[in-house]
């Protein structure tokens, strides 16, 4: 990856600003994206070794490839990672690089909070990836249900690694969504109102208040954890009037909006690559983006619908189905309105476009699984087994991934100057969109057959052999789509077209600027009156909102005026630190305080320097 | 993290959209998801108060007089929160500097109660780890206890801090300060919700 | 385009047919004997019939959608000479229709949920009541009048089962797809569950935990066996009463089997000395179709590999790192030994 962040930096920065040391104390939202980006694919590779491995063991019914210790901990892990270190942090580095871009501002809110987040990201996952060296990786699966993390049935570190590194991504999360919060809410262009805001920010903000609202209930419940498995103080204890079912609660409490915080961000993309690659803008702008709000608000109402089956009693179930069941219409108000963003329009096939419209085509069918085990008593036949896990990768593969991979091939000239390869981009498609479907689809049928999850073998007879092994080849097929990928990331930055600004004749504020993009963004703040500023700067004889015949132009300003804040080392130091002091706490919870120490430290040279222009004046 | 003051980078001659500071606006939103951490340590003590399999049950131990008088000590560090940020508006720089120590003393000894609470608990056999009241109280509390030591902690800072320069610190720099009570009086508030929720109901039943 | 759309329609007819062969043989549970679609209780039943109209309607809208939104791909896809489309912004009226719509759908989909969901709730006042308690990694039954058996449970076919679901350690989940669907086993709250055989359905029913329990949860399966009232109450009264080792081998196992330490941890009826509970009860074991919690039948190759190495067979599992046998190089056994105690086992009919 030096070779893309060389390229990058190159591009993207001032002469003074390359090198090893401008990476570590940057605090560009455009480098802090390309940070993100580039490690959350390094993680989602190796989420998806973690996923090979687990294919190859069961492509064939009792094999003995991989012990099943080994196998929970792949498991756990591949989920995790995924979850956490890949499409999580993927939908940070398209925040991070498009949200100031999208509004028509500088930087965010607040540059050294931002470079917070990713460090305690990037520390957070070697903390939890460290555990594979360190004894053993968590292997209780990812919902870690209480009481087999206990001490007696999971005694060694692996669940602290899972409480700690938790801990410390969720802080990282806390405080990027806090910033981009206020960075969305309080940093738009002039003229831009929440209802002009391009569909991406308005699902970057939703996405943002889920974590600030969800993250909490999982901090509590991880604490909650960490007190039981360290001092015995028996939360989850039934035999001393503790609960394992709390457990239950909170984690879903956090995990069922956590959903949405996965698929939104791709949500907000494909609601942007489908009205430019059919020439029409989005179908029904205020139901798209009231349909978000609605199934952000509604998240928080279905967590039980994960508990269908651990005895809540009838009334219970009956609400919690019947609330799930309704996220069903949001979802589909958009689903509508992106077919019919398509119809009569005129749409340009290329790269992104594919993957976007496999994002549509893939994700009806998730969430019409979905709506079957919203049925609690398909669910006492679904629940656990393989038709879930395919109904959660038509989700979060099928949706989130192909709906980041779009989003990568769209902004990629925008963030390099060069466009990424077309050839090598369709062929790449064709392989995700066939190998996912080879991959997950034989897991419906597996699934009805009883196949559970979580299963490190199975006997011959059981009626899964010839599925299981057409799943892996599914698996074969992804991983080569993977390597086209990689290999036409590094070609095109090499020597990939170069892009112009606008390479694909788009609409919103970040096209109307150099691609790459200058430090400081935007010469002249632009002033917007539409919610297409670009496109109807392009074409005003079609806009829908004009500007006002007196309406002045934007003066540019010299750049050579324009202060940028400081780079910092001050947010790695803090981000080390509270790392630091959460691995510690493994070791011994006394030596934590040097951690703490360490953080301390951190925060006061970080209140005490100076960030910016305003500090002068 | 509650204790950043970055500044924004520059973005010409425009104010904010909403017209708030980006750091007021980050610690309301911050402060909206500490109602959830808080929410969801209160359920949690709610769950449990009273489903212990051993004693000490919350009657038991609970001393409202004590914490009554501690929960006096903090509502009044308000007052002088409010006292403080007013009197660094109007430019009082010495009535600023005292009532910013006022309030980090009342907080102090707010603290001072609690670890005497604690300590009282222990030695009538309520440990965390006693029973799931013991686990859910000490956390619930203690991580309240937390909050009020990071704000006292912030409020020495500004204190000492307002020495570095013989203005103090200077009406235009008031938001530093508000800042600080935002947070003070949000702790305070999420104490009233757990001396009702944990002390008076839990006593009287 | 004509071409397209002479061709469409029957390669969409050859794929759903292709979709459909695994389905139609996920049918048959002869070949798949955890398949959620082959009904045999009246539990069972009215799941499945609720299954078939959530998936009719889940198909209809597949296709109407998918259909929808191919169409719109390759009737508008750009042609060389297209200018700017009309820039349509929205549509209140369809905005409307496609909110309702579906709101009508879930509410077909919704309603005969809701009903299924009290039908199969309450346990009927008449069920035969089992208690069932799983362990890390095999169940145990505790039938009303006390006789208990192990991963292997017979139940009359006659009578509404009832099963009441405890654990001894950590969350599991009890499912015998083709009798009735899952409920978890959680610490400290007693779960029920109940099923009627449908009549003519005697015979052995493979079941599964399904909540992730630690090493071995892959291994943790049962078998229910629905038996006719008359072999039901020989198989009860013969838990009682096992019959004693008939061959010269079989009695040195049965030695052995204290003499080595198994008394510690298995009960098997009928011996003072064998009342431990740490372990499975192994009355009746030689009457088992299936060892090692219905993972492998059970016949003298299998037991001898389970008595060699359980460890192998079941990752983790308490014997293998518990019993002094395997932990304490002076008490392992010898070939000789296992075969002896093979014998006794297999003779407990």
């Amino acid at each position: 990856m030096a070779s893309a962040v060389g390229a990058i930096g190159a591009a993207g920065a001032a002469p003074s600003e390359s090198g090893v040391w401008s990476w570590i104390t940057t605090v560009d939202h455009k480098r802090i994206g390309v940070l993100y980006g580039v490690s959350a694919i390094l993680f989602f590779l190796l989420g998806g070794s973690e996923a090979f491995l687990i294919r190859m063991q069961l492509a064939s019914a009792d094999a003995d490839l991989i012990s099943s210790g080994v196998f929970s901990q792949l498991f756990t892990m591949h989920a995790l990672t995924m979850v956490f270190l890949a499409i999580m942090p993927l939908g940070a580095a398209f925040f991070n690089f498009l949200i100031p871009l999208q509004i028509g501002a500088r930087d965010v809110a607040f540059p050294r909070l931002n470079a917070l987040s990713y460090w305690l990201f990037l520390f957070g996952a070697i903390l939890l990836n460290s555990s594979f060296v360190f004894g053993g990786a968590p292997d209780a699966g990812w919902f870690a249900y209480a009481n087999l993390t206990s001490t007696t049935y999971s005694p060694g570190d692996s669940m602290d690694f899972f409480t700690l590194g938790l801990l410390v991504l969720g802080v990282s999360s806390l405080a990027a969504a806090l910033n981009f919060v206020v960075t969305i809410l309080n940093m738009r262009a002039p003229g831009m109102t929440l209802m002009r805001m391009p569909v991406f920010t308005w699902m970057a903000l939703i996405v943002s208040f889920l974590l600030v609202f969800a993250l909490p209930i999982l901090t509590v419940g991880l604490v909650e954890l960490l007190l039981w498995r360290f001092f015995d103080m028996p939360f989850f204890s039934a035999e001393f009037g503790g609960d394992p079912l709390l457990w239950q609660h909170v984690f879903w409490l956090f995990g069922h909006p956590e959903v949405y915080i996965l698929i939104l961000p791709a949500m907000g993309i494909v609601s942007e690559i489908l009205p430019t690659f059919s020439k029409k803008p989005l179908f029904g702008y205020t139901a798209v983006v009231f349909a978000g709000v609605a199934i952000a608000f509604m998240g928080f109402a279905v967590w039980a619908h994960h508990m269908f089956t651990v005895g809540l009693g009838p009334v219970a179930i009956a609400a919690f189905s019947a609330s799930t069941m309704l996220i069903a219409v949001p979802t589909g108000i958009k689903i509508f309105n992106w077919i019919f963003t398509l119809w009569g329009g005129s749409l340009d096939l290329r790269t992104p476009m594919l993957f976007s419209l496999g994002f549509v085509s893939l994700f009806i069918i998730g969430g019409l699984s979905g709506v079957m085990h919203a049925s609690p008593p398909l669910d006492r036949q679904q629940q656990d087994t393989y038709f879930i896990v395919a109904h959660l990768h038509y989700v979060l593969f099928g949706g989130s991934i192909m709906g980041l991979m779009a989003g990568i091939y769209f902004w990629f000239p925008k963030l390099t100057g060069r466009m990424m390869g077309e050839g090598l981009g369709v062929i790449h498609f064709w392989l995700m969109f066939i190998g996912m479907n080879v991959t997950f689809g034989p897991m419906h049928l597996v699934g009805i057959m009883g196949m559970p999850r979580r299963i490190y073998t199975y006997s011959e007879g059981s009626g899964w052999e010839f599925m299981n092994q057409l799943e892996s080849v599914g698996a074969i097929i992804l991983a080569i789509g993977l390597i086209i990928f990689a290999v036409n990331i590094f070609r095109s930055l090499r020597s990939g077209e170069v892009a112009g600004d606008d390479p694909w004749d788009a609409r919103t504020l970040e096209w109307s600027i150099s691609s790459p993009p200058p430090v400081y963004n935007f010469d002249a703040i632009p002033v917007v009156y539409s919610k297409e500023p670009f496109w109807d700067q392009k074409h005003p004889e079609l806009a829908h909102d004009k500007p006002p015949a007196d309406a002045v132009a934007p003066v540019a300003e010299d750049p050579a005026s324009i202060h940028m804040p400081n780079p910092s080392y001050w947010p790695i130091i803090v981000a080390f630190g509270a790392s630091l002091m959460a691995g510690l706490v493994i070791v011994n919870p006394y030596l934590a305080f040097i951690g703490g120490a360490i953080t301390m430290m951190g925060v006061y040279g970080w209140i005490f320097e100076p960030a910016g222009p305003e500090e002068h004046h | 993290m509650a204790t950043h003051s970055t500044t924004a980078p520059h973005t010409g001659p425009l104010a904010t959209t909403t017209g708030l500071d980006h750091r007021k606006l980050l610690m309301w939103t911050f402060l909206a998801s500490e109602c959830l951490f808080f929410g969801s340590l209160i359920a949690t003590f709610l769950l449990f108060k009273d489903a212990s399999v051993s004693g000490p049950i919350p009657q038991e131990v609970l001393n409202i007089p004590v914490t009554s008088t501690s929960t006096f000590v903090l509502l009044t560090s308000s007052l002088s929160m409010v006292l403080a940020l007013a009197a660094i508006q109007r430019g009082d720089i010495v009535s600023g500097r005292v009532w910013i120590l006022a309030t980090a003393v009342l907080g102090a000894t707010f603290l001072g109660f609690q670890v005497f609470e604690f300590k009282e608990f222990i030695d009538e056999g309520l440990k965390p780890s006693t029973n799931v009241f013991g686990a859910s109280f000490f956390t619930l509390t203690g991580f309240h206890g937390a909050h009020v030591a990071v704000g006292v902690i912030w409020l020495m800072s500004l204190f000492i801090f307002s020495f570095k320069s013989k203005d103090g610190i200077p009406a235009s720099k008031s938001l530093d300060v508000e800042l600080c009570g935002l947070y003070w009086h949000f702790v305070d508030i999420v104490w009233v919700v757990i001396f009702t929720v944990v002390y008076l109901i839990s006593s009287l039943e | 385009m004509a071409n397209l759309k002479n061709i469409r329609p029957k390669a969409l007819l050859g794929l759903l047919a292709i979709a459909l062969l695994p389905i139609l043989a996920a049918c048959s549970s002869t070949d798949n004997p955890l398949t959620t679609i082959s009904p045999k209780s009246d539990v069972a039943d009215d799941i499945q019939q609720l299954y078939k109209i959530i998936f009719v309607i889940a198909m209809v809208v597949f296709i109407v959608v998918e259909t929808l939104l191919l169409y719109a791909v390759i009737k508008f896809r750009r042609r060389p000479n297209d200018g700017i489309p009309k820039q349509v912004h929205g549509n209140t009226v369809m905005e409307i229709t496609w909110t309702i719509i579906p709101a009508l759908i879930l509410v077909a989909i919704a309603v005969p949920t809701w009903i299924t969901i009290f039908e199969i709730d309450d346990v009927p006042d008449d069920a035969y009541m089992i208690e069932i308690v799983g362990h890390q990694w095999w169940w145990e039954a505790t039938y009303p009048d006390g006789q208990v058996t192990a991963n292997e449970i017979h139940v009359p076919s006659d009578r509404t089962i009832g099963f009441t679901l405890d654990t001894a350690d950590v969350l599991h989940s009890f499912w015998i797809p083709q009798l009735f669907g899952k409920q978890d086993l959680i610490p400290g709250r007693t779960n029920t569950l109940w099923f009627t055989p449908n009549p003519g359905t005697e015979g052995r029913y493979l079941g599964q935990c399904v909540e992730f329990c630690g090493a071995s949860h892959a291994n943790m399966r049962l078998e229910m066996i629905v038996d006719s009232p008359a072999d039901f109450a020989a198989w009860t009264s013969g838990l009682e009463s096992p019959a004693p080792a008939a061959t010269a081998l079989a009695a040195t196992g049965y030695d052995l089997f204290a003499s080595k330490g198994c008394v510690a941890c298995h009960t098997i009826s009928g011996r003072n000395d064998a009342i431990g509970i740490i372990g499975p009860n192994l009355s009746l074991f030689g009457s088992r179709l299936t060892l090692g919690s219905a993972t492998l039948d059970n016949n003298t190759v299998n037991l001898t590999a389970w008595l060699q190495d359980p460890e192998d067979i079941k990752p983790g599992n308490i014997m293998s790192k518990s019993a002094p046998i395997y932990n304490n190089p002076g008490l392992a056994m010898a070939d000789t030994e296992i075969d002896a105690l093979v014998a006794y086992l297999q003779s407990l009919k």
